[in-house]
């Protein structure tokens, strides 16, 4: 309880966690809040690329879809991407990390030494080669984007290990005669655990926003679905004219990413103070 | 200090070697046949049959990354489907234009993003501060291609300020110039014309590829100098009478950047990167633009090509930063 | 003959911390009187207000401090009438030189010690006509020599390295040096022996008391010390909880103190002790100071009268320098005495 106190007098980490249970909550009610619903797909010619209304607040798209609809039905697909990435990249880097930092000699150094190798390869180039390879499609972008983006878990997890590993109730747990994979799977892993939280809240805004790139360069979903990126990719051909095309699913993109990184953000403050930065 | 150059050089080359070994493992393992995706897509059988003879891959596969690191060695990356050239001579074309472009973004980004940051910390909890910290968040949340299509739409549709596209105007003649980046070969020639139009067309790109860069050295600056003011020997300073302007600016902020240079690393890489998405659109002709068409026409060897160079130019660049590190901290460069 | 004003003459001194928990009261008609040519101790124990009070005559208070009343005289000019700039300008690193604490946090770790010793230079010191390169190298010379006379072995190599490659007694020597750079009237030096082990610390007070002789400094040096009092300074004057309560002439206050709180300070010193002493009870927090004499509270001598007591330095023993804040002494009767 008074961690929550403490949280939400945090003024950015509280608007950052609004955020992210309003685009939680269209995400699983889209199809009830969106006053279009059918507009996933059905298109009406007659009403295309009209200026933001009383009946249309965000306009209509070049299809006469109505903006403000497909950007609500649109989170759904935002956050089950960022979360199925996210799951997927820490699923792989966290045991490597792990081990990594339970281990010493050439196991540890080796794992460290491809997750440097992949940190120093620039992660949209990779998913972009990668998602092309793979024949592009929503999946492939997700594998892309997941074999990409575990090295930053493993980094973390990697960290943390070692600086637990050396402290006096390891050895303690040892001396007792537990097994190692009970130390690292009982005591390791829950303490490790903030931290990977923490980066797992920033990776999904970071998912969020590769991805739509993704989808604005057509490596992602395919129309109709009412991806962010992908509007704004359609919306290109009617500029200057249907600005509220282009518009309207950016800020979108931007409010959500702003909500997981002020959120990420905040729980990094009040979960570990030593990760924190100076706000 | 020679010492701890060669140490960092030494350091990079497994860096090196695993970059090669997984755009190796990339090009033979993930597609189905490697020797249909060199190919392209309109192959005929004899030619899909010719390239995996020619490229080796009816031989073991120690031999085959034998034989790609002779190529790379040689910097034979092949030739392009669309372009129908080689990649490697299309690269080096490109090449100064993508770097034209990061490099002035960075510098950008540096420019205001440090400044920002150490107001910011200076006038730490009063307004100035608040607005910095706001702002900050929100650059580094804001899509790129998104930005740059804002940004397109306002300052070139809507008022007409700067060009839509391109690298100079319609009838601009670049200079034949010995480096490449137009805004010195223009001032080398004395073509101040052409460098004024050059200069305009770099605005809108620079200034949305510098963006999240802005934010996010603004962020750093700000809390390494929040933190150094902590520190006694600010207090001591201040009591031998150091003036307040050069302390600030000279004395704190040496102290402070050694994170924001790690992140200025980081960022060089990230604009590379970023730059692909840039580039394509704003008709910018740098490799990021390439690299869009050869995932648009699914022209492999350029994709690998590139994956390749941009990784390169990720590993020399955090080799800079590190002895930029040692420059500027004394303390590390016997560690 | 008119009388040259003191060095430094403090009286009524009142400071206040705003803190989240409320207004803490640090200084409570604080007094003190720094002749020139002398050196004064300022003795308390950790916590008691010492260090705040070199902030506040350096002008460089933490965030939320105020100077509820008082004056700070420096040779005669009030410092607390002066701004910021001014301060910066004319007093510090120039007329007043301020050696720290902690040599191993003092320094500036990323700059070469010349660097940072020229930049006071650069600021303060006087430019005798000269301009560019032969301004630049009078400095270095004056530097040389300076670090030559703290007795820091090469000086011409010294001034190209960082502070890391010093020792502790070294980094304190040069920051001796930086002090005098500027050939101040008037030093304060803040536990400068503090962080050193007792071997330094002999060799820096013995370099101390040579050059306050030699460069006829006034010097203030603040201590937890009494040894150090002993040894170094002509007078002294003790410090509780933020109150001065007492000050005279040092062989004479240790010799047989006055105040109730000096008395006590002394019978727990080390050598003069022959059981481990303490003081019973525990130093006030500036956010809830008691009433009146801040000592009361613990002291054996305590009436009710204490708690009302308005601080007043008055005589406490032969001659009119030595002062206690006492109810004990002078003729002074408490607040509340009707007639008064």
């Amino acid at each position: 309880m008074l961690i929550l106190r403490k949280f939400l007098r945090d003024l950015p980490a509280a608007a950052g966690l609004a955020i992210v249970l309003a685009i939680l909550l269209l995400a699983l009610l889209g199809p009830l809040i969106a006053p279009h619903p059918d507009d996933i797909a059905a298109a009406h010619l007659a009403a295309r690329l009209r200026p933001p209304s009383l009946a249309f607040p965000f306009g209509t798209d070049d299809l006469g879809r109505d903006l403000f609809s497909r950007i609500i039905l649109g989170a759904f697909g935002a956050l089950e991407v960022a979360l199925l990435v996210v799951a997927a990249a820490a699923a792989i880097g966290v045991p490597l990390g792990l081990i990594a930092g339970y281990t010493e000699g050439w196991p540890s150094e080796l794992i460290m030494r491809v997750t440097d190798v992949f940190l120093a390869l620039p992660q949209l180039v990779l998913a972009l080669a990668l998602a092309q390879l793979m024949t592009p499609s929503l999946q492939s972008a997700m594998l892309a984007l997941a074999v990409t983006y575990w090295p930053f878990f493993t980094r973390i997890a990697f960290a943390e290990t070692r600086r637990l590993r050396h402290a006096l109730f390891v050895d303690a747990l040892m001396s007792l005669g537990a097994g190692h994979t009970r130390i690292i799977l009982a005591h390791i892993l829950p303490n490790a655990a903030s931290a990977l939280i923490v980066r797992a809240t920033i990776g999904l805004g970071f998912t969020i926003l590769t991805a739509a790139t993704l989808g604005f360069l057509g490596m992602g979903a395919t129309p109709p679905a009412p991806d962010w990126g992908l509007m704004i990719a359609e919306s290109r051909s009617y500029l200057p004219g249907a600005w509220w095309f282009a518009l309207f699913p950016g800020l979108a993109i931007l409010i959500t990413v702003l909500g997981f990184n002020l959120l990420g953000d905040g729980l990094r403050d009040i979960v570990d103070p030593r990760l924190r930065r100076s706000r | 200090m020679i010492a701890f150059i060669a140490r960092r050089l030494a350091l990079a080359v497994p860096t090196l070697l695993g970059l090669l070994v997984i755009t190796f493992v990339l090009i033979r393992t993930v597609p189905a046949d490697p020797a249909t995706a060199l190919a392209g897509d309109n192959a005929t059988p004899a030619q899909i049959a010719a390239i995996r003879h020619e490229f080796g891959l009816d031989r073991p596969l120690y031999a085959q990354f034998g034989r790609y690191l002779g190529q790379i060695a040689e910097l034979d990356f092949g030739i392009s489907a669309f372009s129908g050239r080689p990649v490697a001579l299309d690269i080096a074309q490109r090449l100064p234009a993508t770097l034209e472009l990061t490099m002035v973004s960075l510098l950008l980004a540096i420019a205001i993003g440090v400044p920002l940051g150490v107001i910011g910390a200076v006038h730490h909890n009063r307004w100035p501060d608040f607005v910095l910290r706001t702002a900050s968040v929100g650059g580094i949340a804001i899509a790129t291609f998104w930005l740059a299509i804002m940004l397109q739409l306002l300052f070139a549709m809507e008022l007409g300020w700067l060009p839509l596209r391109g690298r100079l105007g319609l009838g601009a003649v670049a200079p034949p110039g010995p480096t490449g980046f137009l805004l010195i070969d223009c001032l080398l020639a004395g073509q101040f014309g052409v460098f004024l139009d050059a200069l305009r067309h770099l605005v809108l790109p620079a200034a949305t590829l510098s963006f999240g860069g802005i934010a996010t050295i603004a962020r750093f600056t700000r809390a390494g100098v929040l933190e150094t003011l902590q520190k006694d020997f600010v207090l001591y300073e201040r009591a031998a009478g150091f003036g307040r302007w050069r302390l600030i600016w000279i004395y704190v902020l040496r102290n402070s950047v050694v994170a924001t240079v790690t992140q200025i690393g980081l960022l060089f890489g990230g604009l590379v990167a970023g730059a692909v998405v840039v580039e394509s659109i704003f008709d910018w002709p740098g490799i990021g633009d390439y690299t869009v068409q050869a995932i648009l026409t699914a022209d492999y060897k350029v994709i690998l090509a590139v994956t390749l160079v941009v990784g390169v130019i990720y590993i020399a660049v955090n080799l800079l930063t590190d002895l930029v590190h040692a420059l500027i901290d004394p303390r590390l460069r016997s560690g | 003959m008119s009388e040259a004003p003191d060095a430094l003459r403090i009286a009524d001194l009142r400071l206040t911390i705003r803190s989240d928990e409320g207004p803490a009261r640090v200084l409570d008609h604080v007094a003190l009187r720094l002749r020139r040519g002398h050196v004064l101790g300022v003795v308390g124990e950790s916590g008691c207000g010492k260090s705040t009070l070199v902030r506040a005559i350096l002008g460089i208070m933490p965030a939320g401090a105020r100077i509820e009343a008082g004056e700070i005289l420096f040779e005669g000019t009030n410092l607390l009438a002066l701004d910021d700039a001014a301060l910066d300008r004319d007093i510090r690193g120039r007329r007043i030189g301020f050696i720290p604490q902690d040599p191993y946090l003092a320094l500036n770790p990323v700059f070469t010690v010349g660097a940072q010793l020229m930049e006071i230079m650069r600021r303060h010191a006087p430019r005798g006509g000269l301009s560019g390169t032969a301004l630049r190298h009078a400095f270095r010379e004056r530097l040389v020599s300076l670090l030559r006379r703290v007795q820091l072995p090469d000086p011409g190599a010294a001034l190209e390295r960082y502070p890391h490659q010093f020792s502790g007694g070294q980094r304190q020597r040069l920051l001796i040096a930086a002090a005098l750079a500027c050939a101040p009237s008037l030093v304060i030096a803040d536990e400068p022996t503090t962080a050193l082990d007792v071997t330094t610390q002999r060799q820096i007070l013995d370099l101390l008391r040579e050059l306050v002789a030699e460069l006829e400094l006034s010097l203030l040096f603040v201590t937890h010390d009494l040894g150090v009092v002993a040894e170094l300074c002509d007078e002294i004057t003790v410090i509780y909880a933020g109150q001065t309560v007492e000050s005279g002439p040092t062989a004479r206050v240790l010799a047989g103190p006055r105040h109730p709180y000096t008395r006590a300070l002394l019978a727990c010193h080390p050598e003069r002790a022959r059981a481990f002493a303490g003081i019973p009870g525990s130093v006030p927090s500036p956010l809830a100071p008691p009433p009146g004499c801040r000592f009361a509270p613990r002291c054996a001598e305590a009436r009710p009268a204490c708690a009302a007591r308005r601080p007043a330095l008055v005589p406490a023993g032969s001659g009119k320098d030595w002062l206690a804040d006492c109810i004990l002494y002078g003729q002074e009767a408490p607040l509340g005495t009707p007639g008064r």
